[in-house]
């Protein structure tokens, strides 16, 4: 930094000193001539102007240099040969402390320090013999006493007979110069003492490395180490044995010829990215045995550098991983059996979560009361429904006894109910009062199902309790009405019987007077008994005994109708020939044709048998035969009766040409006081009972009886009798018949 | 011959009496079946008609008291029976030693003839 300004100024010092030699010289020759030649004045004239021009270039020149002088950087000074400063510039005064006044007319050395006075004296000597300025350092002294080192350089000054009066010294501050030398010893010392800490350390690093080389060969690990080329430069006994190798034929090969295939790939890319990072990452890699078999190794290591900190190669550990990789197996192989057991619980764990959510909900929001207790009957849970319908909320509800929320009167009942149930593990239903917690009870049926733990033990039973209110009410109501329906049908029956005993006794009171009537009746007629009547009194007689006679049948009928009511008509059972019964019939009953001049045949066929009540089976022809009598018109008239065997049945037939019987009015004959019409009633009589009471004779023997007619056209009567007894004998059941009377 | 109605209906009594008298015998009557076992028990009687059906003391009654007094197969009885009594149950009464019966309302002639019949034995 400071060699060129120093040169510059120099130069220019040296462009001062030719100029003002040459000032001097024009200076001398104008003196000379202006001597010898005076005679021409223009010549002098001429002389004068042109040294007018040339002083004032002088003039110009001088301020220029003086300019230089004081406005240069670099410490001017200029002295006489008696070494006393006759000028000096601004850098100069400054750097010393001085004003330029002070400076001007001292001695150098009042600048000069101490230490370099005789330096100074010696080259300020040397200079005045040899007029030749020696550069060299000098100390300077500044005003306040402290010194600075300079190099003193500079050029002589002569006047114009080429005396020397003085020279002019350009001083350079060698203070910073000073510094740097100071530093580039202490730089050089430092070096020093680095290079023997070098040898220092080279003489350990050589111990070290001996270690190192010892360790290296030693190392259960695989150790390597490659060219950055890959080429194997080193590896110790380890690797070569785990390779199936000598160290030498390990040694100078690619480490690829040590790399399983599938592992060229990421070693590779291990490798470039190792050159760009220089840091050799982890990896897993599968190694080639020289007999071609693998095996797995991690692979870590740190890269080797030259002395000047370039890439040289690297060393690797590799860690035999079989083992590890078994293991990992393994694991991996457990872990994944782990990981789908846990996914399997998993899943069931949801599933049962969604059932439990399910049936939480079922159970929270069934309509029926439901509890879970334990087996000793603490209720652990409950649903919403329970809870409100007992008037507990639901944490009241749980942790008590179930007989706290059960009535007084169904406390030994529940006993009984958990007690069996501890025993058989089975629910039985029962009926059970329930408590409210205002005390307030009410009925309830008990139905539910055990709870068993994973083991199968019971440990306790969730129920339903249907609120029994409504039906008990219901039930209430019920036996009420039934007690009700019951009272009325005893009511009932006791009018039936009233009314039957009424009947019965009605009947026989009836029958009772008709005994002396008819018995009288016959008794006047018989001249031996009450002498002889006249014919008058014989006609009135007998008005009164067929009048007797016909209440006589009247009261039968009303009598026979009850029995079959009752069910109480008894039936004689016994062999009946058919065929003779309706010949008796034809011969009985031909009286009863002769007033309408009827035509009235049998056409029964023969050995007809069947087993039955002979004298009601002739009440029923009777009834028929007598009706159909009443119907048919007097003269052309004709019944027809016969009995033919029908299967197991005997078939009877009562066929008439009379009237007929209107098919709307035909279902109506066998009821009971149904007559055709009322006039009818009176034109032929009867109590209305007959048909009814051949229907009820034939229903109870087992028998069917019909119609078929149309109006006009006559009328058929059809009756069938089984020919073996089917039905029961009905037994008589009034004791008391006899001792109402 | 000397016959014993046993009867509550007194006009019953008197027709049978009036019958049986103007055939030539001799009739007494009562309307109580305990008076008839007195009569009975004091003078046996050629034939007793017997109503079945009475108040208080009944026919079966009579019966009864005639058959602890062993008398039932002495005297010759004709039962006097209403149309409610079956065949089967006036059969039943004719094996404890009733000798006969008639139904009411009876026919006189019937009447007299089986008064004859059961006097006579047969």
């Amino acid at each position: 930094m400071n060699g060129k300004p120093r040169s510059k100024s120099n130069k220019n010092l040296d462009d001062l000193q030719i100029s003002s030699k040459s000032t001097g010289k024009n200076i001398a020759h104008i003196i000379e001539s202006s001597g010898k030649a005076k005679e021409s004045e223009m010549y002098l004239q001429r002389q004068l102007s042109q040294l007018q021009k040339s002083n004032d270039l002088l003039a110009i020149a001088e301020k220029k240099y003086r300019s230089m002088y004081d406005n240069t950087p670099v410490l001017l000074r200029t002295v006489t040969i008696d070494g006393i400063i006759s000028d000096c510039n601004e850098a100069y005064a400054k750097a010393l402390g001085y004003s330029k006044n002070e400076i001007v007319g001292k001695s150098i050395y009042e600048h000069t320090a101490e230490k370099s006075m005789d330096a100074m004296k010696n080259n300020f000597k040397n200079w005045a013999n040899e007029k030749e300025i020696t550069q060299c350092e000098i100390w300077l002294k500044r005003k306040d006493g402290t010194v600075f080192l300079a190099l003193l350089k500079g050029a002589s000054l002569f006047d114009e007979q080429g005396n020397l009066i003085g020279r002019t010294v350009a001083l350079t501050d060698l203070t910073e110069m000073q510094i740097v030398r100071k530093r580039h010893e202490e730089n050089q010392k430092e070096l020093h003492a680095q290079v023997k800490q070098l040898v220092k350390s080279n003489t350990r690093l050589s111990v070290a490395e001996q270690k190192y080389r010892t360790l290296y060969e030693k190392s259960p690990g695989l150790l390597r180490t490659i060219s950055l080329e890959g080429i194997l430069l080193d590896c110790n006994e380890a690797y070569a044995k785990a390779l199936g190798y000598t160290k030498q034929e390990a040694v100078g090969v690619s480490f690829y010829e040590h790399t399983a295939q599938i592992s060229h790939k990421a070693m590779h890319d291990n490798v470039e990215e190792w050159k760009k990072t220089r840091e050799v990452s982890h990896l897993e890699i599968w190694m080639k045995r020289k007999d071609g078999s693998i095996f797995p190794v991690l692979m870590s290591g740190g890269s080797l550098y030259d002395e000047e900190g370039n890439l040289e190669g690297r060393t690797v550990v590799l860690t035999d991983l079989t083992e590890i990789y078994e293991v990992r197996k393994k694991l991996e192989h457990d872990e994944a059996r782990i990981r789908s057991q846990f996914e399997e619980l998993e899943k069931s764990h949801s599933l049962l979560k969604q059932m439990e959510q399910r049936y939480r909900n079922l159970y929270e929001k069934a309509p029926g009361l439901l509890r879970s207790i334990t087996t000793e009957g603490i209720l652990i849970d409950c649903n919403e429904t329970y809870a409100k319908a007992l008037g507990y909320t639901k944490q009241e509800a749980v942790g008590v006894s179930f007989y706290e929320h059960t009535a007084e009167r169904s406390i030994a009942d529940l006993r009984e109910n958990l007690e069996a149930w501890q025993k058989s593990q089975e629910v039985g239903r029962k009926d059970i009062w329930m408590k409210r917690k205002d005390g307030s009870i009410f009925p309830s049926l008990l139905t539910g199902a055990s709870l068993y733990d994973d083991q199968g033990k019971l440990i306790g039973r969730t129920v339903v309790l249907t609120d029994l209110t409504e039906i008990y009410e219901t039930r209430n109501k019920l036996v009420e009405k039934e007690n009700m329906i019951k009272e009325q049908y005893d009511e009932l029956k006791k009018l039936d019987i009233a009314k039957e005993e009424f009947t019965s006794m009605i009947s026989h009171e009836l029958k009772t007077p008709l005994t002396p009537i008819m018995g009288w009746c016959q008794a006047l007629k018989n001249p031996k008994i009450m002498g002889q009547i006249n014919q008058a009194q014989s006609t009135a007689i007998d008005a009164i005994q067929s009048n007797a006679i016909k209440l006589k049948d009247l009261v039968s009928d009303m009598l026979d109708a009850q029995k079959l009511d009752m069910k109480k008509m008894k039936f004689d059972y016994k062999d009946v020939d058919v065929t003779e019964m309706m010949d008796f019939m034809l011969k009985n009953l031909h009286v009863a044709m002769e007033p309408k001049h009827i035509e009235f045949v049998n056409t029964t066929t023969k050995n007809l048998m069947l087993k039955g009540d002979k004298s009601r089976l002739e009440q029923v022809l009777n009834n028929i035969i007598l009706n159909a009598v009443d119907f048919v018109r007097s003269d052309g008239g004709r019944i027809e009766i016969r009995a033919e065997s029908n299967g197991d049945k005997i078939l009877f037939m009562i066929k008439d040409n009379g009237m007929g019987i209107p098919k709307e009015k035909q279902h109506h004959l066998f009821t009971q006081f149904y007559q055709l019409d009322t006039s009818a009633t009176r034109k032929h009589g009867g109590s209305g009972l007959g048909l009814s009471i051949c229907k009820g004779i034939v229903d109870a023997l087992g028998g069917k009886i019909w119609v078929e007619s149309d109006a006009g056209k006559g009328a058929t009567f059809y009756f069938t009798i089984p020919i073996e007894k089917k039905t029961e004998i009905l037994r008589i059941e009034a004791p008391n018949q006899f001792s109402t009377v | 011959m000397k016959v014993l109605g046993i009867d509550d209906n007194s006009d019953i009594n008197m027709l049978l009496g009036t019958v049986l008298t103007a055939s030539g015998h001799d009739f007494t009557s009562v309307t109580d079946g305990r008076e008839g076992i007195k009569l009975i028990k004091q003078h046996p009687y050629d034939v007793v008609l017997l109503d079945l059906a009475m108040p208080e003391f009944s026919g079966f009654d009579v019966l009864d008291s005639l058959k602890k007094e062993g008398l039932i197969e002495k005297q010759k009885i004709i039962l006097l029976t209403a149309s409610s009594i079956t065949d089967d149950e006036i059969s039943e009464l004719l094996k404890t030693g009733v000798r006969s019966y008639v139904r009411k309302p009876l026919d006189i002639d019937v009447f007299v003839e089986k008064i004859q019949q059961v006097h006579s034995g047969q």
